[in-house]
């Protein structure tokens, strides 16, 4: 590889070029979906390609090909030097790279069992079984049950001297019953909605999951759900599970503290962020019992990895202490705008795609108290778990997620389950009447496999960290039929 | 981008390489150039594309699927091995039907030659134009410059070929003043017919109009929404409400009621992908030909649309709408239009004692499939409309609201029809619309 690499280095400073990049990645996709006793997904796909990043005049240009062979490196990489020239037309000033450590270095995500050597008859028949299980009530319209792996190789050569061989894996499993009964629509999913429990890890994740041992409940779950209470409307305290949490953290935190998005580039698709510069290091975004950390150096995470494509070696540092907003997802790009080295989050989704600052695994940290505590000690509220729906605004401060399943806590005791459960807030004050979080126990690093972010759209993933926590007196049941 | 007669002789390999199993082989190609500026300075500029290979072979009643973007003959060779031996562990699968054969198909160009030809220097002269206005008024622009082409072919063992190509130029701007924001986009086969300065004009008006904007209470609103916000509405009535699938399974608004009354006399919703403002292809991921389908006839619930297989479980016929197969979503309507009335933004306001005339909706997000309960803010300009004239410019609202019910709330539809982008993407037809009593369910900070 390092004869390919070394040609587009080579082209980008022969055209001008003071810093280039190439990306070289080969991606492997393997997903299998069973819908209703018959085949619902099935992919198994490859692709190859690369992407030269290039400064020219002190502008970006970025051009990828799919083509990997000397002639079209070298076309390709021309071709981003002319973006890149094009583009210095209309710049305020010269972009400015952090410095960082030079490293040539290879990194692959840990696994006990390889994802891609377990048989497909194995994957399927479980699946199968599951779906079998999922279906036994009439009721259930829709059974869904998905297993996926993905792996990366991605040799990243920068100009500086860089080079970085690193491969990762992603696995994970998961299913829903859809009940439906008189225009009633109620869904329950295992172990967290869209698609199940995703980790960086390898088919030891799917066996550890105990797919077939909660499959049952589940399904009678969601049917129960079709006969449940509606969720009340009024303010009341809420208890979220760790899933529903992840989704929270993600939203309200993830993107609000990425700097590109604080900085204005994503204003015209995702938004801004309320958590501009002048609040960095001191302002109250949480109580004190709220601890946010970023990590990409967490086992199983799906943000884990050696090295992202900046060529950054992976990091663990605070997005909130105690409440104080402390932190900001950065790349090599933006991290001098608030005087630090890039805290490693230039990640992109494809060869063909520009690598942009993307949330890491950010988790809540565990407190001291225990789910039953939590319960026994809340007078009027609600638990409600499992990710259905979610918005925010495009400041991130007013968000409004809706749960698949909730239950009435009355004095202390969990009640009656709870169907169409919503809540809404506004992120400080959301995150400021935290008044307890669930002890390391209770806490699981929780994946989403689904964030959206950059024009033209990019996915990525990352995982992020919860035990069950309590929010007092939040608005509940919002626009009931 | 992989022209018809190259993905003709890759699709004859593979199928040799099949050797006599009924084989499919779908191809997606594309090119695409993007600037993307932010703080009216350019921030990213790509070009990029690819070509994408995905084959399916069946045997009897067992399927595999594999894909692959390179076509050197190991690749090909190894990506029908994995599709083979994949269908070979397959169980029997009752309902899986034959590949089927040669179709014909309605002519449908939304090719444009120039669009894929612009240069990066051309964009960004056109951009520069643009933002310059931005600057005098000490705003900031932030926004796209697309342009590029795309193309689909399928091509199976029983001598089914079809290959259509489409070209897309697209400009999407945000001007945000102190504390307030103005928005405008357009989307056009032809890179011609999309005007950067214009575009800019209309934002830039927008954002200095709603400078210093009141705080008012959540509650119900009679709203005049732009043709934008009308179209985040209506991908969910796509994605729940208009395909077999939801509604063979008791999921959709129209399930048991076809034929009858469902929305406001004035609603007409058609799939349309022959409309001259809309862009896509004229076939199916089955091959199937595209057909233009009446979904909603004034208020009267008349169809969804179907693939091979849910017109079979039905005894309905194939509308030309399936998605890649094996899938779960079942079929889907990719060109929804929604047919103009009689009325003028201006007219809507004119006719409007108390309301909000709403610029687009972001991060929509659905709570209940059959109401079609959807949640989601304003966005980008919100004014108050009082005595028939727009008084003041307000803050952001969550609205949580039905679709159906707003449907059946509609008292003027626009003359004129825009090709709109919802959040989670699609494109839609239709015009602005006046709704009453849409409900917002809370506020918030700006
Ligand atoms: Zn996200």
């Amino acid at each position: 590889m390092r004869d390919l690499t070394a040609i587009a280095l080579n082209t980008a400073k022969s055209h001008g070029a003071p810093y280039a990049d190439i990306r070289i990645l080969q991606i492997t996709v393997e997903d299998l979906t069973v819908r209703n006793g018959e085949l619902g997904e099935m992919r198994q796909d490859e692709s190859l390609g690369f992407g030269v990043r290039v400064i020219v005049d002190g502008a970006w240009g970025f051009a990828a090909s799919p083509s990997l062979n000397k002639k079209d490196i070298r076309t390709t990489t021309i071709q981003a030097c002319r973006i890149a020239k094009a583009s210095a037309k209309l710049k305020k000033g010269n972009v400015r790279l952090t410095k960082e450590d030079v490293v040539d270095t290879a990194w692959q995500t840990p696994l006990v069992i390889d994802p891609f050597r377990v048989p497909v008859t194995e994957k399927l028949d479980l699946l199968f079984r599951i779906d079998e299980i999922l279906r036994k009530d009439r009721r259930i319209k829709s059974a869904e049950s998905t297993m996926g792996c993905v792996r990366e190789r991605q040799w990243l050569a920068t100009s500086e001297g860089t080079f970085i061989d690193q491969t990762l894996t992603r696995t994970g499993a998961g299913y829903a019953a859809t009940a439906v009964e008189n225009g009633e629509v109620q869904k329950r999913s295992y172990p967290m909605s869209f698609g199940g429990q995703y980790m960086g890890m390898g088919y030891e994740l799917v066996k550890g999951l105990a797919l077939i041992e909660n499959a049952e409940r589940t399904r009678d779950e969601a049917v129960a759900l079709l006969t449940a209470k509606p969720c009340p409307s009024g303010k009341k305290d809420l208890i979220l599970d760790g899933t529903q949490l992840a989704l929270q953290i993600h939203e309200s935190m993830g993107h609000p503290s990425e700097l590109d998005r604080v900085l204005g580039i994503e204003e015209n698709y995702a938004g801004r962020s309320f958590l501009t510069t002048e609040k960095y290091g001191k302002f109250r975004y949480g109580s004190d019992q709220v601890t946010l950390m970023a990590d990409s150096t967490v086992p199983g995470g799906l943000a884990t990895f050696g090295y992202d494509d900046d060529g950054v070696r992976a990091q663990r540092w605070p997005i909130v202490q105690n409440g104080i907003f402390v932190g900001y997802h950065t790349n090599r790009e933006f991290a001098p705008v608030i005087k630090q080295n890039s805290r490693g989050c230039c990640r992109a989704d494809s060869w063909a795609s520009l690598p942009m600052i993307r949330i890491t695994n950010v988790s809540l940290m565990p407190g001291d108290r225990t789910p039953d505590e939590l319960i026994a000690d809340t007078k009027d509220g609600i638990l409600m778990c499992t990710n259905k729906s979610w918005s925010i605004d495009q400041m991130r401060y007013n968000f409004q997620f809706g749960c698949e399943v909730g239950w009435e806590i009355k004095k202390g005791k969990l009640g009656a389950m709870l169907k169409n459960c919503t809540y809404q807030g506004i992120t400080p004050e959301f995150w400021g009447s935290c008044d307890a979080v669930c002890d390391g126990d209770h806490w699981t690093l929780w994946g989403v496999v689904n964030c959206g972010k950059g024009q033209p759209g990019q996915t990525a993933e990352m995982s992020h960290g919860a035990a069950p926590a309590r929010f007092r007196k939040v608005t509940v049941g919002v626009g009931r039929k | 981008m992989m022209d018809p007669s190259r993905f003709r002789d890759i699709a004859k390999q593979v199928m040799a390489l099949a050797d006599g199993t009924a084989v499919e082989v779908l191809l997606a190609t594309q090119k695409e150039g993007l600037t993307r500026f932010g703080n009216n300075v350019v921030t990213q500029h790509i070009e990029t594309g690819n070509s994408e290979l995905v084959i399916r072979v069946l045997q009897g009643k067992r399927q595999g699927k594999a894909g692959c973007n390179q076509f050197d003959r190991a690749t090909l060779e190894r990506t029908v091995r994995k599709a083979v031996l994949l269908a070979s562990i397959q169980c029997d699968d009752s309902t899986l039907l034959p590949l089927p054969m040669s179709q014909e198909y309605r002519p449908l160009s939304h090719y444009v030659s120039d669009t894929p030809l612009v240069t990066p220097d051309e964009k960004i002269d056109l951009i520069r134009f643009a933002v310059g206005s931005c600057k005098k008024k000490k705003t900031s622009a932030a926004g796209i410059f697309s342009h590029g082409m795309q193309a689909v072919g399928l091509a199976n063992s029983n001598g089914l070929f079809a290959y259509n190509a489409y070209t897309s130029a697209g400009f999407s701007v945000t001007v945000m003043a102190k504390d307030s924001s103005g928005w405008a986009d357009a989307t056009d086969p032809d890179i011609h017919a999309v005007h950067p300065e214009q575009l800019t004009a209309v934002a830039l008006e927008k954002a200095l109009a709603g400078r210093n904007p009141k705080a008012l209470p959540p509650g119900q609103y009679d709203v005049i929404l732009e043709p934008a916000a009308v179209a985040e509405l209506l991908l969910f009535m796509a994605w729940d409400g208009f395909g077999a699938l939801p509604y063979m399974e008791g999921r959709s608004f129209v399930s048991g009621k076809l034929g009858q009354k469902v929305l406001n006399d004035r609603v007409t919703i058609t799939d349309d992908v022959y409309h001259p403002q809309t862009l896509g292809l004229n076939f199916d991921y089955e091959g199937m030909p595209r057909r233009c389908v009446v979904l909603v006839d004034h208020g009267v619930a008349k169809a969804v649309v179907h693939d091979r297989k849910t017109a079979k479980e039905t005894g309905a016929e194939s509308t030309g709408h399936a998605l890649p197969l094996p899938n779960t979503n079942g079929p889907m309507p990719l060109n929804l239009v929604l047919a103009a009335g009689g009325s003028s933004v201006d007219e809507m306001v004119a006719s409007t004692s108390r309301g909000l005339l709403i610029t687009h909706f972001h991060y929509t997000n659905i709570l209940d499939p059959v109401p079609l309960m959807i949640t989601g803010m304003t966005r980008d300009g919100v004014f108050l409309v009082e005595k028939g004239k727009v008084k003041q410019p307000v803050k952001n609202f969550r609205f949580t609201e039905s679709v159906v019910k707003a449907f059946n709330q509609i008292e003027a539809l626009g003359r004129e029809t825009a090709y709109a982008h919802a959040f989670w993407g699609g494109g839609i037809v239709c015009p602005a619309a006046k709704i009453r009593g849409f409900n917002f369910s809370s506020a918030t900070r700006f």
